[in-house]
């Protein structure tokens, strides 16, 4: 067992070596949202007032902007699984008395620990001009692991159908354009005409976005066992499905 | 998987072990349903036993004992279809029970591009649970002369530097046993060179045993100490380079003579000489190794008054031809 877990640790250590190489990317995931809530969030701020829960729309939407950050980056990190069996770069590690699970949690653990450093460095420039704090750093681990994991999930699964980098970026950005706007991330969920609210409340990622900003806020619109129901029923069920289409695509 | 299928085992017993040279076994023909459910099963990894449809000259260099019967090999491809299925099972059939005795060089490259070579034969180094890492992988890549440019990413390496980072890296846990799959593929002539250079140094462990496959007959005549001749799934002859090449007809001599007639008729009355013929002032015929036979036979025909003596030895190639009814074209590509 003790083997398994230096398994995980090496295969999560290369996926840090790698993003070690994409260091300008990850200040520009950084650099947009902060951009965004500057420029967008404080333009909307007197127009829009306050809002539920007593925030300001720049707070509202830099709360939003995380989960867009932890879930667009945990997507490609479903897809690069794929590329590696493309690759080739998986046979000699298949080969290895490694087991498969630690391939695919190794890649998931070094996920989860950027997508919470990414978190925590968002917060910590967004807390200079915006009321985003930490009061509940437990629940707002919960939040990054649920999304990432049910991310990094859809990015195995849709990547299993689309081998190539190009069609899958296009059908990432489509498929999950109408996933972010139907969240509550960039307005609130309340407000919404009720057909776009009905399909609000049926995405799981818009409570997600209601854990996280508790987390970080103090404001929700949902009750926290809801958020933290499908939140869970986010983190478990794309995985399963992954887990078994990963194994299909390596039989196959 | 494909661990259902336990046919091989018939024909195994057909092909007698030991003995250098066999005749060519016929191979089976399964339906097209067959055929199909063993490509999607191949998919995954290209593997050696696809490349034993095209006639692939396969090769066991410096075999301390492992696989003495290429056949035995074959058989367990056809049960395993997938590389690293077919290299544990092989494993285990040769006694080497853990997996980790062994390691493949596949024929695309596997290495990550993003990381550096070193960072690359870390990884495996920690997925084998190797200790004193830094100086294993150090002495690796010294093998195969890659320290120099250890430290760069592999994506600006060429594909020969790619090729001998693999090798190091599937060296490193000290495998008995390391399967190339086609490890000259692709490489150009001083890459080619540089890559043989290092196999003849591993060559000469004896706790190694190096499996590769090749379409080039340079390669398997320069390093090999057996070579088997696949076509159509399955072992066409099998032998020492030298073996298989005089095995489908003699070394030839062609001898110029002052008095053609005189030197023929000299030549001809040797036991060990065949198919003498003359045309103009020139005299060829065929022998078992020229080399040594070159000189005696020379001494014989002196009376003839020799002018000129071209030899060329049976090689590889003719063989080749000879087990697979295939040709290769300058490139070492099969028709």
């Amino acid at each position: 067992m003790s083997r398994f877990f230096v398994d995980v640790g090496t295969i999560a250590r290369r996926e840090l070596l790698r993003y070690r190489r994409e260091r300008m990317f990850l200040v520009g995931q950084i650099l947009l949202p902060v951009l965004a809530v500057l420029l967008i969030g404080f333009g909307l701020n007197r127009p829009v007032g306050e809002l539920g829960g007593g925030i300001d729309y720049a707070s509202f939407l830099a709360s939003g902007l995380l989960v867009l950050t932890i879930s667009s980056g945990a997507i490609g990190g479903g897809y690069t699984l794929i590329q590696d069996v493309q690759q080739g770069f998986l046979r000699p590690i298949l080969v290895a008395p490694v087991s498969r699970a630690s391939i695919v949690i190794g890649k998931v653990a070094a996920r989860l620990l950027l997508s919470a450093v990414l978190v925590a460095a968002l917060i910590a420039v967004l807390a200079l001009f915006t009321s985003l704090r930490l009061p509940r750093p437990d629940l707002a681990l919960v939040a990054i692991g649920g999304v990432t994991l049910g991310f990094v999930a859809a990015g195995i699964l849709l990547a299993t159908y689309l081998r190539n980098a190009e069609s899958f970026r296009l059908i990432a950005v489509f498929a999950t354009l109408p996933i972010y706007f139907l969240s509550g991330m960039f307005f609130p969920v309340e407000t919404m005409p009720s057909g776009m609210r009905a399909l609000a409340l049926a995405n799981p990622l818009t409570y997600g976005v209601d854990l996280l900003r508790f987390a970080t806020t103090g404001a929700r619109a949902f009750p926290l066992w809801l958020d933290l129901a499908v939140v869970a029923a986010l983190a478990v069920l794309p995985t399963a499905l992954a887990v078994r289409a990963f194994e299909r695509r390596l039989a196959g | 998987m494909a661990s259902s299928r336990a046919r091989p085992s018939a024909r195994r017993k057909k092909a007698s072990r030991g003995r250098p040279l066999r005749g060519p076994v016929r191979a089976r023909r399964g339906g097209a349903l067959q055929r199909l459910r063993d490509r999607v099963e191949r998919a995954a990894a290209v593997a050696l036993c696809v490349a034993f449809v095209g006639g692939v000259v396969w090769v066991v260099v410096s075999s301390p004992e492992p696989p003495r019967d290429p056949e035995d090999l074959c058989a367990v491809f056809r049960e395993k279809p997938r590389w690293h299925d077919a290299a544990r099972a092989s494993a285990e059939r040769w006694g080497v029970s853990e997996a980790a005795l062994l390691a493949i060089v596949f024929q695309e490259s596997s290495l990550d591009t993003e990381l550096s070579g070193r960072e690359n034969l870390d990884l495996h180094a920690r997925l084998y649970h190797l200790d004193d890492r830094a100086a294993r992988i150090d002495r690796m890549l010294d093998l195969v002369g890659m320290r120099r440019d250890a430290d760069r990413p592999v994506r600006q390496l060429s594909g020969g530097m790619r090729r001998r980072l693999e090798i190091a890296r599937g060296l490193a846990h000290e495998p008995r046993v390391l399967f190339l799959d086609e490890p000259s593929l692709g490489l150009d002539v001083p890459a080619r060179r540089a890559l043989w250079g290092h196999l003849e140094v591993l060559r000469e462990r004896r706790d190694l045993t190096l499996i590769l496959t090749t379409h080039s007959m340079d390669e398997a005549e320069r390093l090999c100490d057996q070579v088997a001749v696949m076509n159509a799934g399955g072992i066409a002859a099998s032998g020492t380079p030298r073996e298989l090449a005089s095995s489908v007809g003699g070394d030839s001599i062609e001898i110029e003579f002052e008095d053609p007639e005189r030197g023929a008729s000299l030549l001809r009355s040797r036991p060990d000489v065949s198919a003498v013929s003359v045309d103009g002032r020139s005299v060829s015929l065929t022998v078992e190794s020229a080399a040594t036979r070159l000189p005696e036979l020379l001494d014989v025909a002196r009376a003839g008054g020799v002018h000129a003596v071209r030899m060329r030895e049976a090689n590889l190639e003719d063989a080749f031809l000879h087990y697979t009814g295939h040709r290769i074209d300058p490139e070492g590509n099969l028709d």
